[in-house]
């Protein structure tokens, strides 16, 4: 052991409080922390995921891990170990191996001689530590780490390879589709002539070249509004459509389930957790065959604390990344993916409250779906949308985007860039894919049209995540700069080889993506100066504008002001329809001041692009004052 | 998508083809022209060849849907165009009935009678033939009611958003959608209750999904005629005004005279002139087994009510068409099955709206339905438009192309529409327009004045700036040419080397008294004479 956090682990010797042959699950049973019952399932359990049984105690929520801790710590008086931010001897910390650590909870901690201190989930296993001697060939002083200390020092020991390949796997076999390089110099030429050539005509000719440019934005808004339209009457037409029924639902057999993973990145958001361990205890599927990761920075002490002195069971495995490169989501995601376990994957964030059935339904609609379907997309939707302004306009958008527009996106099999959270992968082609990509700031929508311009194809279906819709003002623009950045960086990756990819996904897709995922910070951007030429002209009549809006032009533009934006509005209207929260449809009609947000956080995402192109604006959640006692209740 | 349109593309065809051939033989071979059909074409062919060329030709009076459908035959200066988009419209009518009808479980003979009505009932022949707007907004509204009964009972917000959407588009066809909007407003929230919305909140909803696109219509209608005309409300305070013209027209009219602002003479006379139309109608509504349903059909006779009763409708037969659709709707909520004896009963009422409608058409005010309604019964066909004709030829044949003719094409229309040269006349969008008006010999080489006594000429506004043009003429020029009511002056020596052409004495035997103030001009022509 060594550095300033070292602690001294003097080897004290063996409690006498248990006898050595009992089991802990036996001694929590005697102790009526545990039901007689529990045990066989416990054991079945354990063989099913090839662990420790006091892992699977914890992780399928059979204990509080307060009331093991304490179990363990007062009640048995074993001396417990903090290994949080404790740097240890490495050559001591890799006498077991990696695979022997991590299905046992054990890890060295520190070697006096032929005693070696093992920290241990189950110091009373005497069997274990046997076994150790026996592989060591030192004597064992048991020591007592919870899961979330040892997974810290497991992750810190033996995760720096992986924690490297997951922030530059996909640079490395693959630079082209990352977002490591946020221009390539080929782009930049381009770019730069495009500017040149601007520049030289406006000099040349500067009405001409203003007239060439104004006729090109029209253009722009009348095609967008157009494909907007298109999409989303695609969408209400197949609203009703249900991708899977009730009774394909109550045909699927438990036995018959597949391990799936849910990944579930955290960031100093102690305040979440049990609204998420809530969320995860509702899910209808066997909780022997899920696997949740709890991914963690090292350095979000406040989070490992609070889900140690969580007092209601929990089902989840925390895995605390190694700190290295981006600290991003998409980082501990490529990280997670390490030690999946499952056949299939989904993400949710902290707070989120998927539908008890989502998990089933997705399987479902992967079986019903051919081998190219990657990923399906669950709807995501709020909980705590009658908050205020922002977080009604963010329900209407949400509402339109999930339960409209990806739905015509389906329908017309055009790239759908997937959501943040409650996307389900296969997993093996999750990894073929390369997973995401840790540059990208919204590498979720950058998956889905990765998989598409691989061939591959994103679905829909009916379920929904119920999030917390953001309601600080600050915040949102945080969150929406990212997401607009994201979606930059994602069109300048596929827009490296177009040829490549008009001929991979068709024109029909190659435009969608364009209008879709190009268009929508394109539109944000432009809007202002639009508005800003649109009321100098309505104050002060500058006839000189005229010159750009010849008779054509003019009457685009105005059909983009009047109809377009009508359309768009009332598309935002029929949104509410689907869920009916009726109450929200006047809310709709406030859209303009909404864009005006949007277009304030698009130049913060393109300052940032050019600055900090990599860096995550973390959103912070658990700001929302409702509860979501009501929704649980609903479902 | 691609199935139903493929299905019933047959049907659309045939019926397009059946309509365009009678319309093209009216049009082309008797020459019975449409007032409206040859107004929309004249104001497309203005606004793509106009001088300057330029959408808001126009007008910004009128609501501009009829008007753009009708540019790509404007742009091909082809005069048979509106009989195009009428037959399409109307063969977009007959297959969305005959599709519905076929959904009904009452065999073939219902389809055959259908198609007897489709294809021999007048007032729909009128409607396909004659390049009105008339068919345009009983096809939106056929549609409108159409897609909220689907949403209502469906729930595909599909078809809220369509329906929605075409209230949006019938407001660009015609202004008295407000009266339909007005009646569905009340409706819509006590309807709602009993169907799929039994929240106010929903209800609302419901309601704004309707308003919404009229509103956003008419507040876009507004500004663009603040934009192009500098006056938010140009298209009701205009000298053209629709309302204005209507309302003359409606009180020129007896009946139309008795029913304003009398509650029951305006119901009286909507349900008359159903009950002449289409008969079945009222069967159908009063064998509908959800009763809230049939006010969504009723709002179209209260939107005519509502109209007669502010003395703003010509009440034309035209107008009660969509009737014939909407009572195929209706049949599919019957409460039973008829009997043979109701089978028999429902026959008759489909095939006596034929004789019925042809002797209402006969006995119509408004003259286009009578005349149409006698050709119907083999009479010779009027020569519609002959004499504006006539002057157009000469105007073609005889005058400079580059002679600036003013004209008044409110009333003069048929001038421009048949020479096919906008660029050859000074036109009321042309803000030279008042002043060469004024002072015709400044501006313009020749102008066009209409007879004060005819309706043509009460409101040319030659006539309005100079009380005795039509008789006299004005300083500096002389008769070219009088065809009808029609009377081409021409200024005498504005250019020189121009083809001399022979004159006409003046006749002052038709001028008017008039109000007996003494015009400067006259005075001083007889002066000279």
């Amino acid at each position: 052991m060594k550095g300033q956090n070292v602690a001294t682990f003097k080897p004290v010797g063996t409690s006498t409080f248990y006898e050595s042959q009992t089991s802990i699950v036996d001694l929590l049973v005697r102790q009526g922390l545990l039901a007689d019952e529990q045990t066989k399932l416990l054991e079945a359990h354990s063989s099913v995921r090839v662990v420790h049984p006091a892992h699977v105690l914890l992780v399928e929520g059979f204990i509080s891990r307060k009331a093991y801790h304490d179990f363990v710590v007062n009640k048995l008086g074993v001396q417990e170990v903090n290994l949080v931010g404790v740097e240890l001897d490495r050559s001591v910390a890799t006498l077991l191996k990696q695979t022997f650590v991590k299905r046992h909870q054990v890890l060295p901690i520190e070697k006096h001689g032929k005693t070696l201190v093992v920290a241990m989930l189950d110091p009373t296993d005497d069997g274990l530590r046997r076994e150790i001697e026996e592989l060591t060939g030192c004597s064992v002083v048991p020591r007592f780490a919870s899961d979330v200390d040892l997974s810290w020092q497991f992750h810190e020991v033996f995760g720096k390879p992986l924690v490297h390949r997951a922030v530059y796997s996909l640079f490395w076999t693959n630079p082209e589709s990352s977002a490591a390089t946020v221009i390539t110099p080929r782009q930049a030429y381009v770019l730069i002539a495009a500017v040149g050539v601007f520049l030289f005509a406006l000099t040349l000719a500067p009405i001409p070249t203003l007239l060439v440019v104004s006729s090109s934005i029209s253009g722009f808004y009348l095609f967008s509004i157009a494909f907007k339209f298109l999409l989303t009457m695609a969408g209400t037409r197949y609203e009703t459509v249900r991708h899977v029924s009730r009774k394909e639902l109550r045909e699927l057999r438990d036995e018959d389930l597949p391990i799936y993973t849910i990944l579930v990145p955290i960031y100093k958001e102690a305040n979440v957790l049990k609204k998420l361990n809530a969320g995860m205890l509702r899910l209808d599927y066997p909780k022997e065959k899920l696997d949740i990761k709890l991914l963690m920075e090292q350095d979000d002490v406040e989070t490992l604390e609070a889900i140690k002195a969580l007092e209601t069971p929990a089902v989840f495995e925390p895995v605390i990344v190694p700190n290295f490169g981006p600290r991003t989501k998409p980082k501990a995601c490529n990280y997670g993916l390490y030690y999946t376990k499952g056949q299939y994957l989904t993400i949710f964030d902290a707070e989120d409250i998927p539908e008890p059935d989502q998990l089933k339904k997705a399987l479902i609609r992967f079986q019903k779906e051919t081998d190219d379907v990657v990923v399906v997309q669950a709807a995501l939707n709020y909980f705590n949308r009658n908050e205020n302004f922002l977080t009604k306009m963010f329900t209407l958008e949400y509402s339109y985007w999930f339960d409209y527009l990806l739905r015509g996106m389906d329908r017309l099999k055009i790239p759908i860039p997937l959501g943040g959270t409650s996307n389900h992968f296969r997993v093996d082609r999750l990894r073929e894919l390369g997973g995401w990509d840790p540059f990208n700031v919204t590498e979720d929508a950058d998956l889905g049209i990765r998989a598409s311009a691989r061939g591959y194809r994103v679905a829909v279906f009916d379920s929904t995540t119920y999030e917390e819709a953001n309601r600080a003002l600050g915040n949102w623009i945080r969150q929406r700069s990212r997401w607009i950045k994201g979606y930059i960086q994602t069109w300048l990756v596929h827009t490296r080889h177009p040829i490549r990819l008009f001929k991979t996904v068709g024109w029909r897709a190659f435009f969608g993506f364009h209008f879709f995922v190009g268009a929508t910070p394109a539109t944000f951007l432009i809007n202002p100066i639009l508005w800003l030429t649109f009321f100098l002209w309505l104050l002060i009549r500058m006839k000189w504008i005229d010159l750009f809006f010849p008779p054509i032009i003019l009457y685009i533009s105005l059909f983009n002001l009047l109809i377009g934006n009508l359309i768009i509005v009332y598309m935002n209207m029929l949104a509410v329809f689907k869920r009916r929260t009726y109450e929200l449809t006047a809310y709709a009609l406030l859209n303009p001041a909404y864009w005006v947000l949007h277009s304030i956080a698009s130049y913060k995402a393109l300052w940032q692009l050019i600055h900090k192109p990599f860096y995550w604006e973390k959103t912070t959640h658990g700001l929302t004052e409702v509860g979501t006692e009501s929704l649980l209740a609903q479902q | 998508m691609k199935q139903t349109i493929l299905k019933h593309l047959p049907t659309y065809l045939c019926f397009f083809g059946y309509y365009l051939a009678i319309g093209l033989v009216l049009h082309i071979v008797f020459s019975f022209n449409s007032r409206e059909g040859i107004f929309l074409l004249e104001k497309g062919i203005i606004a793509l060849y106009g001088a300057p060329p330029q959408l808001e030709n126009i007008g910004l009076v009128y609501p501009p849907l009829p008007f753009v459908v009708n540019l790509p035959f404007a742009a091909l200066k082809l005069l048979w165009g509106p009989q195009v988009v009428t037959a399409a419209a109307t063969a977009g009518l007959a297959t969305l009935t005959l599709s519905e009808v076929r959904k009904l479980e009452r065999g073939r003979l219902l389809e055959i009678l259908f198609i007897v009505v489709l294809a021999c009932h007048p007032l729909v022949l009128y409607l396909a033939t004659m390049g009105a707007s008339s068919i345009l907004y009983a096809l939106l509204l056929a549609t409108y009611i159409y897609l909220l009964i689907s949403y209502a009972f469906l729930g595909k917000t599909f078809f809220l958003v369509s329906a929605g959407l075409t209230m949006g588009v019938l407001a660009f066809v015609r202004y008295e959608t407000l009266f339909i909007l007005m009646f569905m407003l009340p409706v819509l929230h006590i309807v709602s209750g009993g169907l799929r919305f039994h929240s106010p909140q929903a209800s609302w909803a419901l309601i704004l999904m309707n308003v919404i696109p009229p509103v956003f219509a008419w507040l876009s209608w507004t500004y663009l005629n603040w934009l192009f005309t500098g006056d938010w409300l140009n298209f009701l305070r205009s000298p053209y005004a629709y309302f204005r013209n209507i309302e003359l027209f409606a009180l020129a009219n007896p009946e139309m005279l008795q029913a304003r602002h009398d509650v029951l003479g305006s119901l009286w006379i909507v349900l008359k002139k159903s009950l002449v139309v289409f008969p079945l109608f009222f069967w159908a509504i009063l064998r509908v087994r959800n009763f809230s349903i049939s006010w969504f059909f009723l709002a179209p006779l209260f939107a005519l009510a509502f109209a007669a009763f502010a003395g703003l409708t010509l009440s034309t037969f035209e107008e009660y068409v969509v009737l014939i659709p909407l009572s195929v709707f209706l049949l599919a909520f019957e409460r039973t099955s008829p009997s043979r004896m109701q089978q028999v009963v429902f026959a008759v009422l489909i095939l006596v709206s034929i004789p019925l409608s042809l002797r209402g058409m006969l006995n119509s005010a408004h003259e286009q339905e009578r005349q149409f309604a006698a050709m119907y019964l083999g009479q010779e066909p009027p020569q519609v438009f002959e004499h504006e004709r006539r002057l157009a030829a000469f105007i073609t044949s005889e005058l400079d192309p580059t002679e600036k003719i003013l004209l008044d094409d409110a009333n003069g229309f048929p001038i421009v529409a048949y020479t096919k040269q906008p660029q050859r006349f000074m036109l009321p969008y042309q803000y030279m327009f008042p002043s060469a008006a004024i002072s015709p010999a400044s501006f313009i080489d020749a102008f066009i004045v209409a007879r004060p006594s005819t309706p043509e000429g009460k409101s040319d506004q030659m006539n309005r700036f100079h009380e005795h043009v039509f008789d006299d003429g004005l300083p500096r020029t002389e008769l070219l040419r009088e065809v009808g009511p029609w009377r081409l002056y021409r200024v005498v020596n504005r250019r020189n080397g121009r083809e001399a052409l022979p004159t006409i004495p003046i006749s002052h035997s038709e001028r008017d008294s008039g109000s007996g103030i003494r015009n400067p001009n006259t005075e001083a022509r007889n002066k000279f004479q």
